[in-house]
């Protein structure tokens, strides 16, 4: 990931020591992006109003108030009590997408285990029921790239319209499947500070925020097969391999103030990228980050890698890979864009 | 586009540079670190906006923190505008 390295104004750290500095100091904040797309907006005079729509309902860009609340109705939805209502449901999806791939010889891993957790299991769970699945999945599953840094005008404006038709394709009517409380459901019954448009696209960014866990999981499998490791050493050393699995490259921040840390020399308004995979190889914690931005979803995603994985493992011990292709245009995630298999 | 020079682009860099950051165009020239007069991300993500338009191209704001200069961003410009006639 070599695209924001050398960059004037841009720090790429990679050792343990610098990067827990900077997680630690308040010198260093997310990016402020709405406050950079409204001074965008007004000197650019185009209207990128539904990005600036999604940016305020999403606790990942956000400081302050209004993030600790966003945050906080993540948090109750993600939380390790609500799991436990919706756990038999995950687990019967889980063996459903695990039994349907058996009258498959060949198969793949993102489009058959990747897409399916989000259409199987977040779906359902987050309450995000579109009037046309396919296309709402097309620009839903790559907003993930919306938080590359540096995007262009023209590739913000294409983001803007993409979360427009995000929004008009969203149904808002709920389902009888499932015998616990979706977040839309919540959302909807809930006394919440926020519109309908701010529910809706809450919503959607929860869906999209799924990436990483549906790239992580294949790449955890990918890297079981060609290294052969059993189930029981996986779920033995399963945050080391979350870890070094784990799809986000990088832990995005910005400095407030000039400082030097490590004899890193950081300027006032530099972007500091965080490589996570170095930063924290030698220890097993971070892949999800730290402090008051640390993932929301750590818990359900570390509890259904390890649902999924040594399931998958046990029920197809004998895969094996005939080709991977790594997804080049996404520069803030290790991510395949397909992964064939073959059952022997 | 075949007939684009750089000196046309430099000075297209120069002119944009001047009206964004209200710095009088005389003080600028090729060689001016774009960094030290102002030329921060919006800036960035503005410039390579007015370029793809310009130039009919697609570049990315990171290519205005790759290259110092007009003369180095030119130079990029320039070499997009080969590949991707």
């Amino acid at each position: 990931m070599k695209k924001f390295e050398n960059k004037e104004g841009m720090i790429v750290i990679k050792d343990y020591d610098t990067a827990s500095e900077v997680l630690k100091s308040s010198n260093f904040i997310v990016p402020d992006l709405l406050d950079f797309v409204d001074r965008l907006i007004e000197a650019s005079g185009r209207d990128l109003s539904m990005l600036r729509l999604f940016i305020h309902s999403s606790p990942f860009f956000l400081e302050g108030k209004r993030h600790a609340s966003l945050r906080k109705i993540g948090a109750n939805f993600l939380s390790p009590e609500n799991y436990e209502l919706w756990s038999t449901f995950f687990q019967s999806q889980i063996d459903s997408i695990l039994d349907n791939l058996q009258k498959h010889h060949e198969f793949d891993l993102v489009k058959d285990i990747g897409i399916p957790v989000f259409t199987e299991l977040f779906r359902p769970y987050l309450g995000v029921y579109p009037i046309d699945e396919k296309e709402f999945d097309k620009k839903a599953t790559v907003l993930q790239k919306l938080i590359e840094p540096m995007l262009s005008i023209n590739k913000l404006q294409q983001v803007n319209n993409d979360l427009s038709e995000l929004m008009l394709n969203l149904s808002l009517e709920t389902s009888d499947k499932t015998t616990s409380s979706s977040l839309l459901e919540q959302l909807m019954s809930g006394d919440f500070e926020l519109t309908l448009d701010e529910k809706k696209a809450f919503l959607i960014v929860l869906y999209a925020a799924t990436a990483p866990l549906a790239q992580t999981i294949v790449n955890i499998l990918v890297r079981a097969y060609e290294d052969q490791i059993n189930t029981e050493e996986l779920l033995k050393n399963i945050d080391k391999y979350i870890l070094e699995s784990a799809a986000p490259v990088y832990i995005h921040r910005i400095a407030l103030e000039d400082i030097v840390i490590n004899k890193t020399s950081i300027s006032k308004g530099n972007t500091v990228l965080i490589e996570i995979a170095s930063a924290f190889k030698e220890t097993k914690n971070f892949a999800f980050g730290s402090g008051k931005h640390f993932c929301l979803g750590a818990f359900i995603s570390q509890k259904l890698i390890c649902e999924i994985v040594p399931k998958f493992i046990r029920k197809y011990p004998n895969l094996q890979i005939l080709s991977k292709q790594k997804d080049e245009t996404n520069h803030i995630a290790h991510a395949y864009s397909s992964v064939r298999v073959k059952q022997n | 586009m075949q007939n684009t020079k750089k000196e046309d682009i430099v000075n297209f860099i120069i002119n944009k540079v001047s009206q964004m950051k209200k710095i009088d165009n005389n003080s600028l020239n090729g060689e001016t670190h774009l960094a030290s007069v102002g030329v921060d991300s919006l800036a960035a993500v503005l410039m390579c906006g007015y370029i793809e338009e310009a130039y009919n191209i697609e570049v990315e704001p990171i290519l205005m923190f790759e290259y110092k200069t007009a003369n180095d961003v030119a130079d990029a410009v320039l070499k997009i505008i080969e590949e991707q006639s």
